[in-house]
């Protein structure tokens, strides 16, 4: 093994493998600060340019774009308030609050640190994992996918604490908004009027831009100002960066609780990027101090989903290398690219190919830390957007809003549901109920639904009673309860 | 003090909820399979909605934490210029809409020519140069009417 891990360091450092990688890097910076444009488009753009490469090569080139998109949509999430992908929406929570007061550069190092760091945790969870991962994976069965939905689930609670009932109302409206379009068992169209466009239901991007990014635009047309408007605006330097990289390493404890969260859900096939990072924040407020200042610009709400989307990253790799099963829609796209370079993913890949996978690993680790150190370049120019006059800026991200939203699947009535969930988005902001409850639920909505609907047929009714998915319940509730221990030990007491 | 639209709106997402549970149930009449998770979904959120309703008529509706930064009030004007892409995509298609959009609102908001001219072109390039030719995305170029 340690021989396979050698070779595949002297592979990577290979000048063609690290010039494809370089190569690619810029084009997923550039995707990432394009909202709505997802890792998927960069790798659907990059794949017919792999023909005829080495493995490597090929590889190198598409993951290197994969692994800078995300650090692109931080920026925009943090500088604008628009999530580059729906993954990142988790993060416009306290780091747009942070730009508002004058700080984005400060949200943005704490971001990249925590990104490059969640990289590299996932990426090295990946190679211990990876020769030992097929009865791991095998043994997460439909019960237990659901158990982790449910445990997704209630922390929709958290996300709304200070406005629970609102929050709840948010969260099951983004289940039952998720419920629209055809059903998993039966094949029939739920709620979809004879309006074809709604027989695959309610679409996600439109969903997530609508909800964030139309309320700020509304915002910033309405007042003309800069984005920046604290009272205490600090001059835009890298030390502010800095001063952000240095929080990662204070908010140590978070940074690794996140990304071992996020790697554990990339591990899990199906459940997805956008649950790993509003769990993890849901898991900073319920962790930290004083959780009612989340929302308001806390860097730990920065750190936590930046480090568990890029460690998801890392452990969505292990069940598409180790089983052929995509840990996510990219995964599947990148199946497709393995195909296409001449290998084919699975149990027998592993042992053929273990070199190519611990490449991959240091390919995705490496890449990480060289978007994270160009976005940091980038940073300066990008914090000025924030001092940019409302009146000129939000036209511009209203535009981009919309052609971004157009691409992500080529359908012009998505555009239109991106103005009628940005209404939404406006009333829940104004009337304090959460849209990240509702984009949460949503998300889980569908995948508990079908994984409950699977494990009843599969293995009956008493499908709960499976270790895995007892001690994932119990892992919850712990999680839940431990952080108000005090208050429950106090409610039992006489008064 | 308790506005109107923390009434309204909740009674809001209730109609809708309800609306679209007694189409499913009564109009498509769907089987409990196809229909019992949405309707344990909007079962609930219909439920919260009435407790919401009843906590905001009791006065208890949640307040905004004292330090956290006030909301503006939104313009409409801002909103019909937000929703006047809408029209202008349609019209004149999403690369030469967009562009043409850009224009208009730069220069009615008081940019100067020469910097809305700027801009405009440059969404130009970025819709038809970055998206159509580049990322190979069928953008409709032509008006949508068409």
């Amino acid at each position: 093994m340690l021989d396979a891990f050698l070779s595949a360091g002297g592979q990577v450092f290979h000048p063609t493998v690290l010039a494809a990688m370089l190569f690619a890097l810029p084009i997923g910076l550039v995707v990432g600060l394009l909202p709505g444009i997802s890792g998927i488009s960069a790798l659907a753009f990059l794949i017919p340019f792999t023909f005829g490469m080495e493995p490597l090569v090929g590889l190198a080139f598409l993951l290197g774009s994969y692994t800078a998109v995300s650090q692109g949509g931080s920026m925009t999430a943090i500088v604008l308030g628009i999530p580059g992908e729906v993954p990142n929406a988790a993060t416009v929570l306290d780091g747009h609050p942070l730009a508002k007061q004058g700080r984005a550069g400060y949200a943005i190092g704490a971001a990249l640190l925590a990104s490059a760091l969640g990289g590299i945790f996932g990426c090295l969870i990946l190679i211990l994992l990876l020769p030992v991962m097929q009865p791991v994976v095998l043994a997460f069965a439909s019960p237990e996918n659901f158990f982790l939905c449910l445990a997704g689930i209630a922390f929709i609670g958290v996300l709304s604490s200070g406005a629970a009932v609102r929050g709840l109302i948010a969260g099951g409206l983004g289940v039952f908004l998720s419920l629209f379009g055809y059903d998993p068992t039966e094949g029939i169209p739920r709620f979809w009027f004879h309006f074809e466009y709604m027989l695959d239901g309610v679409r996600l991007i439109p969903l997530a831009l609508g909800l964030f990014a139309i309320p700020e635009v509304l915002a910033l047309m309405t007042s003309g100002k800069q984005i920046a408007r604290g009272d205490s605006i600090e001059p835009i330097s890298y030390r502010q960066g800095f001063q952000g990289a240095v929080a990662v390493l204070k908010h140590w404890g978070t940074s690794l609780r996140s990304s071992s969260l996020g790697a554990v859900i990339g591990v899990m096939p199906g459940i997805g990027g956008v649950t790993a990072t509003f769990v993890a924040y849901a898991m900073a407020r319920q962790t930290a101090g004083n959780p009612e200042t989340f929302g308001r610009g806390r860097i730990e709400g920065v750190i936590a989903p930046e480090a568990a989307k890029n460690a998801e990253e890392g452990g969505a790799l292990v069940p598409t290398l180790a089983l052929g099963i995509p840990g996510s829609s990219s995964m599947a796209l990148l199946l497709g690219g393995f195909v296409i370079l001449g290998l084919q993913p699975g149990p027998e890949f592993l042992t053929k190919h273990l070199d190519i996978a611990f490449a991959l690993a240091i390919i995705c680790a490496f890449g990480n830390v060289v978007a994270s150190a160009s976005m940091f370049m980038l940073s300066k120019p990008l914090m000025q957007v924030t001092r940019i006059p409302g009146r000129v800026l939000a036209p511009i991200l209203l535009v981009l809003v919309v052609i971004g939203t157009y691409s992500a699947q080529n359908n012009s009535y998505d555009v239109l549901w991106v103005f009628i969930f940005g209404l939404l988005g406006i009333a829940m902001e104004r009337f304090y109920y959460s849209r990240a409850a509702l984009l949460l639920g949503f998300v889980l909505g569908e995948l508990i639904e079908r994984y409950f609907l699977v494990s009843l047929k599969a293995h009956g009714p008493f499908f709960f009673m499976r270790p895995i998915a007892l001690t994932i319940v119990a892992l919850v509730l712990l999680g839940l309860l431990w952080p108000n221990r005090h208050r429950i030990t106090r409610l039992g007491r006489p008064a | 003090m308790m506005s109107r639209g923390q009434i309204i709106f909740p009674c809001l997402i209730f109609a809708v909820v309800a609306a679209l549970l007694a189409s499913g149930l009564f109009v498509y009449r769907y089987s409990l399979t196809v229909i019992g998770f949405p309707l344990g979904a909007g079962v609930f959120v219909c439920v919260m909605c009435l407790v919401d309703i009843a906590m905001s008529l009791t006065g208890h509706e949640p307040k905004p934490p004292a330090n956290d930064m006030p909301l503006e009030p939104l313009s409409w004007a801002a909103v019909a210029w937000a929703f006047a892409l809408v029209p202008f995509v349609i019209a004149f298609g999403f690369v030469f809409g967009a562009a043409l959009y850009l224009l208009t609102y730069l220069l009615a908001n008081g940019t100067s020519w020469r910097l809305s001219a700027i801009i405009a072109s440059a969404s130009l390039l970025v819709t038809w140069g970055l998206f159509i030719r580049l990322m190979r995305v069928p953008m409709p170029v032509a008006p949508l009417w068409w």
